[in-house]
């Protein structure tokens, strides 16, 4: 267990979760889980609200034209 | 500047009597500071459970971001859940935002660690987000951890 380092890195499908936005874009995300020694380990982590709620609130204001100039780069991945 | 945004300015001279008159007056470093505001929160909860079982910890993270720079800005959102400073969930997300755009979210990160010895532990929810405007907070808890 000593020196134990357990990295997971995760490139999201989906970015964001809860969010509200106007003329904002999410251009990257990571998340990692990390961390172990002697006394114990990190297992897992996530956030548990990942409901892509941003692509679809985004996305309806996009088609009622209250967010120009704008694209959400997540929605393609 | 932090969390303060300037709404109105203007600048004016006056004076005169008989012995003479005010002609002219100005700032001389008169470039008005426009920087972004941004608010964070990060929260987190007292657990506990028993030595080498899975031990499952919740942070929650609320943060708001304005763009008022009147240039586009990358703001950087860092969430960290750490159990004993050191075993740690860490979620960073990039966020483009152009001039009067804004974001805000709410969220819960979760990590799973466990314990060989019985003890109390730090345990620490973080929200943190840089770019022109940067807020930070931690929200603290305790791991108990019995045989």
């Amino acid at each position: 267990m000593k020196n134990l380092l357990l990295t997971i890195l995760l490139v999201s499908a989906s970015s964001s979760y809860a969010m509200e936005a106007h003329n904002a874009t999410i251009i990257g995300h990571t998340s990692t889980v990390s961390g172990g020694d002697d006394k114990g380990r990190a297992i897992e982590g996530h956030i548990e609200n990942r409901e892509n709620n941003f692509i679809v609130k985004f996305f309806k204001k996009y088609t009622e034209k209250q967010v120009t100039k704008s694209k959400c780069e997540c929605a393609k991945r | 500047m932090s969390h303060a945004t300037v709404l109105k300015h203007r600048s004016w001279v006056d004076g005169k009597n008989f012995k003479g008159t005010a002609l002219t007056g100005y700032l001389e470093n008169k470039s008005i500071p426009l920087s972004s505001s941004s608010t964070v929160k990060a929260r987190t909860y007292d657990v506990s459970g028993l030595i080498n079982k899975n031990i499952q910890t919740r942070g929650t993270h609320s943060y708001f971001v304005k763009n008022t720079s009147g240039t586009n800005q990358v703001y950087v959102v860092d969430l960290k859940l750490c159990a004993n400073l050191t075993y740690c969930f860490h979620d960073q997300t990039h966020i483009r935002v152009t001039n009067m755009g804004y974001f805000s979210n709410n969220s819960t990160s979760s990590l799973t660690s466990s314990f060989v010895y019985a003890g109390d532990y730090h345990l620490e929810a973080t929200t943190h987000i840089s770019g022109d405007t940067s807020s930070t907070n931690v929200g603290r808890a305790t791991i108990y951890i019995r045989r």
